[in-house]
């Protein structure tokens, strides 16, 4: 079982799936097999949701949801005050938040950026609410740089910029993926 | 071209390059995706079709049966209380020769009301005379639903095809899919007895009970024929765009204790149990069986109720 499994924490709206499906489509750039999902349930605008993606190098087989996840990526700070984010996580799994402040969880990796305040900065809004899930990539990509060899699972950062191209027009997508990438610290 | 797609939108995808006369449809979850990507396809003029957006799964079957006696390709989506709802009009497709194509969500019945997988709505329409399919994959729900209108609209089934594939867990997940231009992969569509004005004729009329029989007698014919077509239609896929499928995909069964038989999505993830099994020790592999192929064959494959059509494949392959 070497698949790289990574479960997004969001809230309804906020584009958790389809930063899902950029970090699916970023892997098969990077020449791997992806998978992405989002928990099916009763979904709603506002309320904390969750969505999945399964990236190896080998054909994916399995269409479960994520119980054990390499990495916890929670694009809204504030869902962690009723969701338990650390769930299930792997043993020296990653979390990535997406928050002004380092939140340090004990046997974990944690990193931040403010994905928000990036998004707010260049005014890239949609109905009034900061876009978060094509930053996120240019951040998740710098964690592949940080832990060269040991995060296989994670897509590049030219990857990633050709997957939010291939879905986004507005440039400005891709140039808030590149703060977030410039943000994230070692 | 290979891009990340769900299981829905890679059914609508093959829809759109099948290219249909006539689409009608009502939208349910988990199938709304599919009947929601073609009629955007064909507002934005990239399928040339009518969509009929009818008032219920029952209408949207009989506009489909309007459409097919009249000779168009036809294309439909549903699931679940949507199917059961339309299970009339889908026994009148196949006992009047339709080659209709639908993809069904499986989705299961209520109650309790429950908008997730399973197979009991297919499972009900075992007995109408419809060809069903299972796939696994969003590619194989792609390729399945291309190879669905040549093999229903071949002249030796002219059945009606069903392409099931699991609710949620294929309709809405994202995988790689690699789209084709089909060319002539699907020839055009030449129905016999379609409605001509010129030459006017009776359809659906009474008939007594020797001729109900032998009307019932060329659905079984045709059903059996089916497995020549689906498997011509296979290779020449094959050999078209490299893909390669069968009635049913085995998975390390050569020394099996153990087999698991399954359909859909299951099959994949058994095959995955079964490598961690067989790393314990235990020879449990999988076959994840029936994945295309109609009623009886996937009976003949689950080891119970050998039917007929079973023992004639097994002459003809012997």
């Amino acid at each position: 079982m070497t698949v790289y499994e990574i479960r997004i924490h969001s809230r309804g709206g906020q584009g958790g799936v389809t930063a899902a499906r950029l970090l699916a489509m970023a892997a098969l750039h990077d020449g791997k097999y992806a998978t992405a999902c989002p928990f099916y349930g009763a979904e709603r605008r506002g309320a904390p949701v969750v969505s999945f993606v399964r990236i190896d190098d080998y054909p994916i087989r399995i269409y479960s949801q994520i119980r054990e996840p390499d990495l916890v990526v929670v694009l809204d700070a504030s869902v962690m005050e009723t969701v338990d984010v650390l769930h299930g996580i792997k043993k020296g799994g990653r979390v990535f938040i997406n928050s002004a402040h380092l939140h340090e969880f004990a046997g974990f990796v944690t990193y931040n950026v403010d994905l928000t305040g990036i998004a707010l900065k260049i005014n890239l809004m949609v109905a009034g609410s900061p876009i978060l899930n094509t930053s996120v990539l240019g951040a998740l990509a710098k964690i592949g740089i940080i832990t060269a060899g040991s995060a296989k699972g994670i897509v590049s950062a030219d990857s990633a910029k050709s997957a939010i191209r291939e879905m986004f027009t507005d440039e400005r997508n891709v140039s808030a993926s590149d703060a977030a990438y410039m943000e994230m610290s070692a | 071209m290979k891009k990340i797609a769900t299981g829905n939108k890679a059914v609508a995808e093959a829809v759109k390059q099948a290219g249909p006369d006539v689409v009608a449809a009502y939208p349910i979850t988990p199938q709304t995706e599919i009947v929601e990507s073609i009629a955007d396809y064909v507002t934005s003029g990239q399928l040339d079709s009518q969509y009929i957006p009818v008032e219920s799964e029952h209408s949207a079957m009989a506009a489909c049966i309007g459409a097919s006696i009249a000779g168009a390709r036809t294309f439909t989506a549903t699931s679940s209380q949507g199917l059961v709802y339309m299970h009339e009009m889908t026994n009148w497709v196949a006992g009047a020769r339709l080659p209709i194509v639908m993809a069904n969500v499986n989705r299961s019945l209520g109650p309790g009301w429950n908008i997730w997988a399973e197979h009991t709505d297919a499972m009900q329409e075992r007995d109408t005379g419809w060809l069903q399919v299972y796939v696994s994959t969003v590619q194989e729900a792609y390729d399945t639903t291309l190879m669905a209108f040549r093999i229903a609209e071949h002249n030796d089934v002219l059945l009606p095809v069903m392409v099931n594939l699991d609710g949620f867990a294929l309709s809405h997940i994202m995988q790689p899919l690699d789209t084709v231009e089909p060319g002539d992969f699907i020839p055009p569509l030449h129905l016999p007895n379609a409605v001509d004005p010129k030459n006017p004729g009776g359809y659906g009329t009474l008939t007594a009970p020797a001729d109900h029989f032998r009307f019932r007698w060329e659905i079984e014919r045709s059903m059996r024929d089916a497995a020549n077509v689906i498997e011509e239609t296979h290779k020449d896929f094959s050999k078209r765009f490299g893909r390669t499928y069968g009635f049913t995909e085995g998975y390390k069964c050569d020394d099996a204790d153990v087999v698991v038989v399954s359909l859909g999505t299951l099959g994949k993830e058994a095959e995955v149990a079964i490598d961690i099994l067989r790393e314990e020790g235990i020879k449990s592999p999988s076959i994840s069986c029936a994945k295309r192929v109609s009623r009886r064959d996937r009976c003949g494959c689950a080891g119970s109720a050998r039917s007929r059509n079973l023992t004639w494949r097994e002459r003809k392959s012997s």
